[in-house]
């Protein structure tokens, strides 16, 4: 009997330590303070947060210990973290500074004995592996640098190699279908959930209950990551702070209105068609 | 009084959010010093968190004789031990990581595996289901949902010493186990929302 319950992962993508949005990975826009919407989002009900910081990998992870332990004095759920992560020090550094799970992309690309010896010390599940699928005429390649460059490996293969090296759960985004609001991309989903026997994380197209209730149906997915979807809903409740970096038109326009609870819709929504979910 | 909480850290651990957790519930907090002696004179309750390897935690409690000085903790039967998830697999006598892996054999049993055909580690939330009631654990849990994340699972010798049991796929592991005044959690409080944090609270009171 497959008795899990499936997780609930609002994602925050962070730049310079302010929240902002992506389409297919890239165009951002600034949306407001990480900390505001991690802690919104647990007192909403989410099972997780997510926390990537997008440049990190080219830009290095001088203030990522700075941003995560302020916000994860407010958050009692598991927080992952991910980002240019490179040595097993830097691992235990985030660790020591309010990070759970550690996500690996851009590095266990290079150097894939870092997952091997990472899962070895610290454990399976404290290390993630974030695969960034693209889809190029049919095909499905994974990219590194937070989709800048494409490397010729089939995400299925890649998803066994990092399970066979020890990772405990992988998180798989689908470039294609990211920041569009047009549902997740099934086929890659369906194909990765079922040669691994480690969790996977569906992300990237999450724009409708609809949408998130087929990815749980279809695929053998152990968790929905939802960015946009959620953020853009709640984000004119922050409407007081004002930013001086990137792109604030958006949030410099909000008018400013109480949200609604974006989680407990959601859950209430898969709930109400059999899907096991933390209430 | 504030109760007060000392935390030994592994150095694998997630040492901060344990930290922030025990401050949310109220405990006077602190992350004890590898120097630090006389745990009994400082010290309500000990923590031992805990992911990561079976063995490289066990020998960094040699390395720092925590062994020895959470032995001289329990003496007093006031004081309480918690370990939570790896922590909680530490205090039985072995597990089968990497071949065989000696613990602390407070408790007597094994730490094993799940099969290889369900989805390990087993991260999520799941239920309780309580089977003895006490001061800390109470009917009331089995409403509630705790977060899990472990590919191994604790089965002790002597059913008497379970709390509680939690189902996942077909097989049905201990998830919390006292005796005396050792406790084990396999899943983690401190990630385990506001449910989480009025567990911990409870120990504060009692």
């Amino acid at each position: 009997m497959n008795n899990k319950f499936i997780r609930i992962i609002p994602k925050l993508d962070i730049k310079n330590g302010l929240l902002i949005k992506s389409i297919n990975l890239d165009g951002l826009r600034v949306l407001g303070d990480p900390y505001d919407f991690a802690k919104l989002y647990y007192d909403m009900g989410a099972d997780e947060i997510f926390y990537s910081d997008v440049v990190a990998s080219l830009y290095g992870t001088i203030n990522l210990s700075k941003y995560i332990n302020r916000i994860s004095k407010s958050l009692f759920i598991p927080l992952t973290v991910s980002g240019g992560i490179k040595t097993l020090n830097q691992i235990e550094e985030f660790l020591k500074n309010g990070a759970d799970k550690i996500s690996i992309n851009t590095e266990a690309i290079n150097n894939i004995s870092l997952i091997k010896k990472a899962s070895r010390v610290f454990g399976s599940s404290t290390i993630v592996s974030n695969i960034q699928s693209i889809k190029i005429e049919n095909k499905y390649f994974i990219t590194k640098e937070n989709g800048r460059e494409i490397i010729k490996e089939n995400p299925v293969k890649w998803a066994k190699k990092l399970e066979d090296n020890g990772v405990g759960e992988i998180f798989l985004t689908s470039i294609n279908k990211e920041g569009l609001k047009k549902g997740f991309d099934l086929n890659i989903l369906k194909k990765v959930s079922n040669s691994v026997k480690i969790p996977v994380i569906a992300h990237g197209g999450a724009g409708s209950h609809e949408q998130i209730y087929q990815v749980i149906k279809n695929t053998n997915i152990s968790g929905v990551a939802i960015s946009g979807f959620f953020h853009y809903a709640v984000c004119n409740s922050f409407k007081t702070k004002k930013f001086k970096l990137g792109n604030t038109y958006f949030i410099d326009n909000l008018t400013k209105e109480k949200s609604k609870n974006v989680i407990l819709d959601l859950k209430k929504y898969l709930l109400n068609r059999n899907i096991r979910i933390r209430k | 009084m504030k109760k007060k909480i000392g935390i030994l850290d592994l150095k694998i651990n997630n040492i901060l959010s344990i930290y922030n957790a025990c401050l949310k519930a109220n405990f006077s907090t602190n992350i004890i010093n590898t120097k630090e002696k006389n745990y009994k004179k400082k010290y309500d309750i000990i923590i031992l968190p805990g992911v990561g390897s079976y063995k490289n935690a066990m020998n960094k409690i040699y390395d720092n004789n925590y062994n020895i000085k959470i032995l001289e903790f329990l003496s007093d039967n006031n004081k309480i031990l918690i370990g939570i998830c790896l922590g909680m697999q530490l205090l039985f006598s072995n597990s089968e990581e990497f071949g065989k892996s000696s613990g602390l054999n407070l408790i007597k049993g094994k730490v094993k595996r799940f099969d290889k055909k369900i989805i390990v580690p087993h991260t999520g939330w799941a239920k309780l289901n309580i089977v003895k009631n006490t001061n800390f654990f109470t009917n009331k849990l089995n409403e509630q949902m705790f977060f899990f994340t472990h590919s191994f699972y604790c089965i002790p010798e002597k059913a008497e010493h379970i709390i509680s049991k939690t189902q996942y796929f077909d097989n049905k592991f201990c998830s919390a186990i006292q005796k005396d005044n050792i406790i084990g959690m396999q899943f983690h409080p401190e990630k385990s929302g506001k449910h989480g944090i009025e567990l911990l609270k409870k120990f504060e009171r009692n």
